[in-house]
């Protein structure tokens, strides 16, 4: 499980952002907005092992119960997942919760 | 034999040479200046901080070029190698034009245009695209914005918004109804002067389809961005609200993630240091009066 190199993670003015360069900067161009929350999944998917241990650490971060936490993983990710700013997440290959676009 | 002319953009000076005279555009005349110009273009070199050679060939076939296809739009194809960049420019059959940058030389340039597709050379749009201006721009801490451009009272105000909301109406209103200058209506540059350590704003050849591209510099008093609505409210705009919007209207290479970088601590200090100011305006007299109260009252 990793993110896409090419998307750059930056802090403005309190707002957590994510630009595509290069190659991806053709598919999109401008700037994602995410939450806090989305921000804090983000930064955990280059170091966590699968998607179980990004809701652990969710959870442990902001107290929230596992069946939420779990909901914004799975559905942040796969959100990103489709449009390639992530890969290789096994559980999307195997069961996907759509059609990959 | 070389001719030589220079092309003033902002901060930059482009040293164009060619074995070949060139032809100006009259649109463009108010950014070139030639060597037997009195005072001429040393007096324009010197209020430049950088200088680009560009050497230009009119070639029968391209030479080759190096590096990875990073960036494709049906109007230029971008690859890079390491540092460098090559750009190739679709003209009316195929590729026109072959923009190149020298290893080890930061700030030399070569340009080949095809004879079969430009028979003779003209500083014209495609040009002037061909420059990568927005690229020398970023090195001397300035920006392409897109917005149309007006100077009241010896100071510049620019207007910014997506296309077809209004930019060029309200540069217009200020004309008419405040004694403004229009200087461009589409694009702007705003730079950091480090001599005056001020954002000033700065006249660019584009012009979209205003056809009012004037070569004149004036301090930066606002940024504002427009939106359409039936009655004129103005306020500020915060960041990280004003950061987004400019960096929506900004011409970025945004493929080069070292751009993208410098461009947003570039537009995080303008939003710092000038007046941003949302302007919700209709099309009468009426806006001018708003924005004007507005900003006296800072």
């Amino acid at each position: 499980m990793k993110t896409n190199s090419e998307y750059m993670l930056r802090k403005i003015a309190g707002e957590t952002i994510l630009i595509p360069t290069g190659s991806a900067s053709q598919k999109l161009n401008g700037m994602i907005r995410l939450t806090e929350t989305a921000a804090f999944i983000w930064q955990q998917v280059d170091t966590a092992s699968d998607l179980a241990e990004i809701v652990e650490r969710l959870q442990e971060e902001y107290e929230v119960d596992r069946e939420t936490a779990n909901q914004d993983v799975h559905g942040f990710l796969y959100q990103l997942y489709i449009r390639d700013i992530v890969r290789d997440i096994p559980e999307f290959e195997e069961n996907p919760g759509g059609e990959k676009q | 034999m070389k001719y030589h002319v220079y092309i003033k953009i902002g901060p930059v000076l482009y040293d164009i040479c060619s074995e070949e005279p060139c032809k100006v555009r009259e649109e463009y005349q108010q950014f070139v200046f030639y060597p037997m110009d009195a005072g001429g273009v040393d007096d324009e070199a010197s209020s430049c901080r950088r200088r680009v050679c560009c050497e230009v060939r009119i070639v029968d076939r391209f030479s080759n070029i190096e590096g990875d296809l990073i960036y494709e739009n049906p109007e230029r194809m971008v690859f890079v190698s390491g540092e460098r960049e090559y750009r190739l420019y679709a003209g009316v059959r195929g590729v026109c034009g072959i923009y190149r940058e020298m290893k080890g030389k930061e700030d030399q340039v070569e340009i080949e245009l095809l004879r079969d597709e430009i028979p003779e050379f003209e500083i014209n749009l495609i040009f002037l695209e061909m420059l990568a201006m927005e690229r020398f721009l970023l090195k001397e801490n300035a920006l392409v914005l897109h917005s149309s451009y007006i100077i009241w009272k010896g100071e510049g105000i620019v207007f910014t918004a997506p296309s077809g909301t209004g930019k060029s109406t309200q540069a217009e209103l200020w004309r008419r109804y405040a004694g403004s200058e229009i200087i461009n209506g589409d694009r702007s540059i705003l730079w950091w002067n480090p001599a005056e350590k001020r954002f000033e704003v700065c006249g660019i050849p584009f012009c979209g389809s205003s056809r009012i591209n004037r070569n004149c510099s004036a301090p930066l008093r606002a940024v504002v961005f427009l939106e359409q609505a039936a009655e004129n409210r103005a306020r500020p705009c915060f960041p990280p609200e004003c950061i987004r919007k400019m960096f929506a209207e900004m011409s970025i290479n945004q493929w080069n993630p070292k751009a993208v970088q410098k461009s947003l601590e570039l537009i995080e200090n303008i939003s710092k240091q000038v007046d941003m100011v949302r302007l919700e305006c209709n099309m009468e007299p009426g806006a001018v009066d708003t924005l004007r109260n507005y900003i006296n009252r800072q």
